[in-house]
């Protein structure tokens, strides 16, 4: 097992999109119960990466990437994301840079049920610009034409299989082309056939865009699908290293 | 265009338009608040308006006159040994407003006066043939006093227009009397001063007590049946402002120093009947409203927790506490708008079909719907406003949910 990572990013010599120095975290921090869950985690992602995030539970894998996600401060430590330092921002910063530059996959897909497909594709662009849009609406229908669900833009989450609903979120979380995606087991509800096809999914996007993905994930399969398997255990990074099979998709 | 609030609004619409059954009830609930407050108010001021209107249909709304007299009392002066022991007040006898001309021409001047009418009025008996009756004669300059009292629209049978030779009587007399339109009556005021007029019209006013006994001339015959030659006993007015006649009556008072009586002080008991009415509206529709709000307040919150997970995808999404806040401080506004829009039409609803059960003619109406438009406005905005405010503490909660865990737990 090979040594972790001292946050050197394997996409070589360009600025980092993603850098975390020395991030902690504890919960129910002053009381006797103070459980740090996060040791120092120093990470460093590069534009474009593949990535995936690997560890048993409880290991601190949703934590980091909520931490990432700027859904959650970290007790000490500092994430940059796209150059901009977070420890400082406050709410109102803190969501606009989400919007902006963060996109998120998560396991049970979180669509708003009261909306169409193609309205739930638009709400990350409609919560910045405040506005409907004419040219959102067409980016988030050539999306949905990309994971072939044009004939579906105008169901509800409900009338959607798994699958389906999963494609639908994925093209949410890049109608803004955000530099960084964050997926939280985003196959963990699919079967394998369907996890396949959202895996590709996101390789695809990844080449097509240039977005970094980082992907906590359970299936071994498809981590050493990624470019980079971080595996983590009990709050610290243990192996950094490439996948075995980038090409699986 | 930029449409304000564009994402909000359009969420908050959703999540209604999601949550159906629950939005439903809400709106129902808050319509049924606004239509009994609706109902209310419209039914209890077009009550007091319809009382007010009545009451003030057969009266001037400030009446002057005379200063009464007061008998002075008699002091013990030194060197007399008896002062009088007791005061015997003086009988009151017909007594002409002083200087009233020039009276009358100053009030023509109040911007807030509207109708001046200078008023014989004495006891004078009516006879025809055997039958005998006690009434009061009113010397009035017609034209005048029907902008005091709208006569000429109350006629039964002929007109309004007492002469010289011609009077206009109550129908409630002409029925006692016998008499009708062209029929002679003998009048006896003062000192047996008497005369015989042609009955020129029969009015109907309303009040028993003055379609009984009230007969119209023109000042100059009642001021010689009453013996007060050239002069007049009241000087009767109309304000614009009807509850702003006691304040001016007191002005008034003070200015020419003679008595003037408001109507507002003359019917102190209806006011005040009147007022306690308000208040008791007033206090039901404050605990209507405020179960209103709590209702709103309740529903809110059950959907803020149903909502949990929904919340901190929003927020993944970028949108921020202040949006999430605005989310559900316009489903407050929204459930207000419509609930009141639903409750207002009901309430009138229901005052037709009290009306309708009323069998009340239609001039007769309780309501005013020309009124009933800033009613309904006011109604609208107030139940938006109580949406809105009773939506705060559950889109607090909103907004302040952590992400994290509202993802993660739903």
């Amino acid at each position: 097992m090979a040594e972790a990572s001292t946050g050197a990013s394997p996409a070589g010599q360009r600025e980092p999109i993603l850098r975390l120095q020395g991030v902690r975290k504890c919960y129910n921090v002053g009381t006797p119960v103070e459980t740090e869950v996060l040791h120092g985690i120093d990470l460093e992602v590069g534009p474009g990466e593949f990535l995936a995030m690997v560890g048993p539970s409880g290991s601190g894998k949703s934590t980091l990437l909520n931490l990432i996600g700027l859904l959650d401060q970290p007790t000490a430590g500092e994430v940059w994301i796209a150059g901009h330092a977070t420890r400082q921002l406050d709410d109102v910063a803190r969501s606009r840079l989400r919007g902006q530059v963060l996109g998120f996959v998560f396991q049970f897909h979180h669509l708003l049920t009261a909306f169409t497909a193609l309205d739930n594709v638009q709400l990350p662009r409609w919560a910045a610009l405040g506005r409907e849009d004419e040219e959102v609406a067409a980016q988030a229908l050539e999306l949905l034409d990309a994971v072939g669900l044009k004939q579906y833009a105008h169901r509800r989450p409900k009338e959607l299989s798994g699958g389906q609903q999963q494609r639908v979120a994925i093209c949410r979380a890049l109608i803004h082309r955000p530099p960084v995606v964050l997926a939280d087991e985003p196959t963990g509800n699919l079967d394998t056939e369907t996890s396949a096809q959202a895996f590709s999914l996101l390789r695809r996007f990844n080449r097509e865009f240039g977005c970094a993905f980082i992907i906590v994930t359970h299936d071994l399969d498809l981590a050493e699908g990624c470019d980079r398997v971080i595996e983590m255990v009990d709050g610290r990074i243990v192996q950094d290293r490439a996948g075995h099979a980038p090409s699986l998709e | 265009m930029r449409i304000p609030l564009w994402y909000e609004t359009r969420l908050a619409v959703e999540f209604l338009k999601e949550g159906r059954s629950q939005s439903l009830l809400i709106i129902l609930g808050v319509a049924l608040g606004v239509a009994v407050i609706v109902f209310l108010l419209a039914l209890i001021s077009g009550l007091q308006d319809n009382l007010v209107e009545r009451t003030l249909g057969t009266q001037a709304h400030i009446k002057l006159r005379a200063p009464d007299e007061v008998v002075r009392e008699l002091h013990a002066v030194e060197g007399l040994a008896v002062a009088a022991q007791r005061r015997n007040e003086r009988a009151r006898r017909l007594r002409s407003v002083q200087n009233w001309q020039a009276i009358a021409a100053a009030l023509e001047d109040y911007p807030q006066i509207t109708a001046v009418s200078p008023l014989v009025s004495g006891p004078a008996f009516a006879r025809r043939g055997e039958a005998f009756k006690s009434v009061a004669i009113l010397g009035v300059d017609p034209a005048r006093y029907a902008r005091i009292v709208p006569v000429p629209e109350r006629m039964v049978s002929g007109v309004f227009r007492p002469t010289a030779t011609d009077i206009v009587i109550g129908k409630l007399l002409a029925d006692e009397l016998g008499v009708g339109v062209g029929d002679r009556v003998r009048l006896e005021g003062t000192d047996a001063r008497a005369g015989s007029f042609q009955i020129a019209g029969v009015f109907s006013l309303g009040v028993r007590d003055l379609d009984e006994r009230f007969v119209f001339l023109p000042i100059r015959p009642a001021q010689t049946l009453l013996d007060l030659p050239g002069g007049i006993t009241s000087i009767d007015i109309t304000v614009d402002e009807i509850f702003a006649a006691e304040q001016l009556a007191r002005e008034l008072d003070l200015r020419y120093g003679i008595t003037a009586e408001s109507w507002m002080e003359t019917n102190a008991q209806l006011l005040n009947a009147l007022r306690s009415q308000s208040q008791s509206t007033t206090l039901i529709q404050t605990f209507v409203g405020v179960s209103v709000a709590f209702g709103i307040a309740s529903v809110l919150a059950v959907s803020v927790v149903q909502r949990r997970r929904e919340i901190g995808i929003l927020r993944a999404m970028g949108s921020t506490s202040n949006q999430v806040l605005v989310v559900f401080l316009v489903q407050g506004g929204l459930v207000g708008l419509v609930g009141s829009a639903i409750g207002s039409l009901a309430g009138l609803g229901m005052v037709q079909l009290f009306s309708w059960f009323a069998e009340r003619p239609a001039e007769e109406a309780f309501f005013d719907v020309t009124a009933g438009a800033g009613l309904l406005l006011g109604a609208a905005a107030l139940a938006t406003l109580t949406g809105i405010v009773s939506a705060y503490f559950p889109a607090r909660r909103a907004a302040l949910l952590d992400p994290v865990t509202a993802i993660r737990d739903g």
